[in-house]
């Protein structure tokens, strides 16, 4: 494999960045919205090409928000995101009171594209696999009669599928074959950057391994740079360049992966970190534990200071009132924690 | 495997299969395994390789139809759970016999306080009256770590976290002491440093009540850190069968080895190829001939595709059902 | 790669472009359908008394001369006899065709309406979800106070105000009609939308036409199918009951209802003239109950992975 040189060019720059849901309070027939959710609060990260950045964290931590936010598949309310020189984030414009994208946001659809979590939900349960693959081509023009057809069946030998099975519907394959058309529908027009969310986490033990290995050799093939999600830190150790690991809404450290499993720094980490099953019986009974105590707070009201505070084995007085920022303690190695200087 | 005083539940060849539009489907295919006192047993496979129907037909909570009545002996307290009358049954469900499930939120009736879900188990089961039932059910929760359970317990399933949830689903089923806990992909649901308190709590609680837990799971990591013993599923069987030491150190039946070194490790060095295993787990509707493994596996011989292998037994504790591995054991 | 061609969950059937053949969740629908024999005789029911009421009236008129109109007031009622199978009405009219062309007019009006039913349901419900925010919960109020008001009082307002026509009758039976399939239509939006294959679509760039015209409506279609097929016996049974008030088909055109409303009249004396009209009326009414459950049940398989 292939290690990115440390000064290339980032291809992706997001600095900043958040997004907000409004929260509906229950209410008359025209609820008012109010309150809101900060999914994602002041995440800042770059990617360079070629690399892939891993994003850890638990359910509710503003991973797959910040994937989609990334795409501009949802608005950030604040924050930059640079892609390839291109500040994307202003890429919108107003419509009828609604936020739509402009034309060339739409034209660089054609170099940032998505896999889904969910194989069953994410392919169109009344479409052959031919009309899934061809949706891309035809959105924007490219090949077009049997020319179309050959490229579709070129993308599912590229992915490892049986390229007779145009015919098909979603409903016919197996969990990781869906994943696999996902996959192909994502390479159709050629991306240069691809969010990957949560591609493994419906499938499969012996399936899974598949497709890690499916992604890393596309990568390598076709230079892909990826953006991996994931709360399987294991998995994503496994792919990855880079991690950063996300904490309601807020990444809490970042640095190489060997790094973030050898020396991890921020407290979250060491018990995530801990909290990893080994499949090996002997290491996995001796080893040191952290168990936190606790539960995820609510999104809807964080904590205030330290958003890990509430869980934190070393919190100190001030974590409950000041917000860590992300500080660099060695090249490449972030962390946001009080404690670490 | 020798049957020691010990043993509270043994299976023997279990047999679950349904009827359905694309015929017979074999879930779970001759089956047998055991669990003593105190000792967790881990049930691994993968989705369709019957672990779960195999825990639900040994409490016979399996729809029938589609699922024909399970065939084969299930030997507990003196008894064959499979022929005793669904009354006799049920006054063990619950009581002596008791399962936690992956969702705990479709598990828990939302109509009902956790307090009353609680209190019911004590009151049906033990004849407790109502005070002491709620005295109990609150020493449980506060047991199973809820924290302000006195408070907590009048309040209804969905305002529970789903750690909390788990928790209250934990509490409900050791509140009358079981001899044996079936739980059903436990932690599948929950976050890993959530699933690490969890599982830390059955532990817990199983040394203190000497409780048999049968812990279905598709998680390697999970079994190594809390199985005593592990028995490993494929395709309606078990195919392999030790220690969980053994089973870890010394594979024996190629699906197990395949599952141990496709699985990403943060212990291992970064960035290998995994080794996965080809193809995909099969369809239980149509098996293929001969070892159900054979067509994903790279030892198969012509012997694989002709019969079901006998059993190469390793030590008394370890064996598995694979023509190729005796060279290697 | 190891893992290059890992083998299809299902067999394959090669059609003869080599290329393997698919079967559409329509094609599994279809087969689910097929086995349920319950749909299947209901089926059979409803194709032979629909081809019976469609071409009988026209046979027996070029055959034997029977004209479901024509009075003989002094043959009067006659109890079923070869001649005249369901025997004679009051004014001498012999019953069979007139069943048959009662049939025929209550089939259309079931069909029609619901068609009507089906198509505004389906626009509005689609429109309201798509639309979502204020304009939704304007247009579903609209819907919920309809809904709250004596349905067929609306029915028998719409018709008495404009005048009775059979035009008229499909118009106003589908126009109330149509809420129940609206409502169905809006939930089903609202959960697709929120479907990942949505959002895929959207992040391959395409535009929210073809969004709602390739990905929603498709999706929609089984719901829709489900409500229509159980809105038509509903329309029949609603023209019924507007014939039995005498606000429906008016005579001497004959309806089921309107057959059902003189038997009842004097069904102590000539029974044939009640027990044949309502008879054929209760067969076509389970008949076409059992289908629309049939569907309902091949279209929405809950045991589909």
């Amino acid at each position: 494999m292939t290690v990115v040189p440390a000064k290339a060019a980032p291809l992706l720059i997001v600095d900043d960045l958040a997004v907000r849901f409004p929260v509906p309070r229950a209410g008359g027939w025209l609820a008012q919205r109010q309150g809101e959710v900060r999914a994602v609060d002041g995440v800042s990260f770059s990617v360079a090409k070629g690399e892939t950045l891993g994003l850890v964290g638990e359910s509710g931590c503003g991973k797959s928000t910040t994937g989609r936010a990334v795409l501009q598949l949802l608005r950030p309310a604040a924050g930059k995101v640079i892609f390839d020189g291109e500040p994307i984030h202003e890429y919108w414009r107003r419509q009828g009171g609604r936020w739509v994208w402009e034309s060339r946001l739409r034209d660089l659809r054609k170099r940032l594209q998505m896999i889904f979590q969910d194989p069953f939900a994410s392919l169109n349960p009344r479409m052959t696999v031919e009309a899934i693959l061809a949706e891309p081509l035809r959105n924007f023009g490219i090949a077009a009669g049997s020319q179309r057809r050959e490229r579709i069946q070129q993308l599912l030998q590229t992915v490892g599928m049986d390229p007779r099975a145009i015919r098909r519907y979603p409903h016919e394959f197996s969990g990781g074959q869906r994943q696999r058309i996902g996959i192909a529908r994502a390479l159709a027009l050629g991306p240069d950057l691809i969010v990957a969310d949560e591609p493994i986490s419906a499938l499969d033990v012996s399936i899974q391994a598949q497709i890690i290995n499916l992604l890393a050799d596309l990568r390598e093939r076709l230079g892909l740079t990826l953006i991996f999600i994931a709360h399987d830190l294991a998995a994503v150790r496994h792919i990855s360049d880079r991690i950063a690991v996300m904490y309601l809404g807020r990444i809490v450290e970042m640095a190489p992966a060997q790094t973030i499993i050898d020396q991890p720094r921020h407290p979250y980490t060491q018990a995530l970190i801990s909290a990893v099953p080994l499949p090996d019986p002997a290491r996995e009974r001796s080893r040191q534990r952290t168990i936190l105590t606790g539960e995820l707070p609510s999104p809807v009201s964080p904590p205030s200071g330290c958003p890990f505070h509430t869980r934190c084995p070393l919190r100190e007085e001030r974590c409950r009132h000041d917000v860590p920022v992300l500080q660099q303690i060695t090249p490449g190695h972030q962390v946001a924690c009080h404690l670490v200087e | 495997m020798a049957t020691t005083t010990d043993t509270v539940l043994e299976v023997c060849d279990l047999r679950t299969h349904f009827h359905t539009d694309d015929g017979l489907v074999k879930a779970v295919d001759g089956v047998s395994f055991s669990v003593r006192r105190g000792e967790t047993l881990g049930l691994v496979g993968e989705s369709g390789s019957g672990k779960s129907v195999a825990c639900l037909s040994a409490l016979r909570l399996v729809p029938t139809p589609p699922a024909a009545h399970p065939s084969g002996v299930i030997r507990f307290a003196g008894k064959d759970l499979l022929t005793l009358p669904e009354r006799d049954l049920e006054r063990l469900r619950g009581n002596r016999l008791a399962m936690i499930f992956q969702d705990p939120l479709t598990a828990l009736n939302p109509y009902l306080s956790v307090g009353r879900q609680l209190t019911e188990v004590l009151e049906v089961h033990e004849g407790a009256t109502p005070a002491a039932a709620r005295r109990a059910a609150i020493e449980m929760l506060t047991r199973v770590g809820i924290p302000a359970a006195g408070q907590r317990i009048d309040q209804y399933p969905h305002q529970f976290s789903g750690g909390m949830r788990q928790r209250v689903m934990i509490a409900m089923a050791l509140l009358c002491g079981p001899e044996v806990l079936f739980a059903d992909e436990p932690t599948t649901a929950l976050d890993v440093t959530i699933q690490a308190q969890i599982l830390d709590l059955i532990g817990e609680l199983q040394a203190s009540l000497g409780t048999a837990v049968v812990l279905v799971t598709h998680d390697l990591g999970v079994v190594a850190g809390t199985a005593d013993r592990v028995a490993v599923m494929y395709a309606g069987r078990i195919v392999e069968e030790g220690t969980t030491a053994e089973v870890f150190a010394n594979p024996l039946h190629p699906y197990t080895q395949g599952l141990l070194a496709s699985m990403p490790r943060i212990d291992t060095p970064s960035r290998q190829r995994l080794a996965a295993i080809p193809g995909l787990p099969p369809d239980l509707g149509q098996l293929p001939s001969g070892c159900p493994f054979h067509p994903r596996c790279q030892q198969a011989g012509d012997r694989c595709r002709q019969a079901y292998p006998e059993v190469v037994i390793a030590s008394p504790t370890h064996r598995a059902a694979c023509w190729e591995t005796e060279a290697v054991s | 790669m190891n893992a290059s061609q890992p083998e299809p969950a299902a067999p394959m059937r090669s059609s003869p472009d080599g290329l393997v053949a698919g079967s559409s969740l329509w094609q599994d629908a279809w087969r689910r359908l097929r086995k349920n024999k319950m749909a299947v005789a209901s089926g059979v029911v409803i194709a032979v008394l629909g081809l019976a009421c469609l071409l009988g009236p026209t046979l027996l008129a070029v055959a034997g001369g029977y004209d479901p109109d024509a009075q003989d007031l002094a043959y009067g009622p006659q109890p079923p006899s070869w001649q005249h199978p369901f025997g004679t009405d009051f004014y001498g009219r012999d019953l069979l065709v007139r069943v048959l062309a009662g049939g025929q007019v209550s089939l259309a009006v079931g069909i029609l309406a619901a068609l009507i039913a089906a198509l505004i349901g389906t626009i509005y419900g689609a429109v309201s979800s798509y639309a979502g925010g204020l304009v939704d919960s304007l247009l579903m109020r609209v819907v919920d106070i309809l809904y709250a008001l004596p349905y067929m009082f609306l029915v028998i307002i719409l018709v008495t105000i404009l005048g009775q026509s059979l035009v008229l009758l499909f118009v106003a039976l589908g126009a109330v009609g149509w809420l129940l399939t609206a409502r169905v239509v809006r939930g089903q939006v609202m959960s697709l939308k929120e479907q990942d294959f949505v959002l895929a679509a959207r992040s391959l760039g395409t535009s929210g036409r073809d969004i709602v015209f390739r990905h929603l409506i498709p999706n929609t279609l089984g719901p829709v199918i489900v409500t229509f097929t159980l809105t038509v016996p509903s329309m029949i049974l609603q023209e019924a009951f507007l014939s039995f008030l005498g606000l429906g088909v008016q005579p001497p055109h004959p309806s089921l209802g309107s057959l059902i409303n003189d038997g009842a009249n004097q069904m102590l004396v000539f029974w044939w003239t009640l027990v044949f009209p309502g008879g054929v009326m209760a067969v076509l009414l389970f008949a076409l109950n059992f289908l629309g459950d049939g569907v309902r049940d091949a279209l929405d398989p809950r045991m589909r992975t």
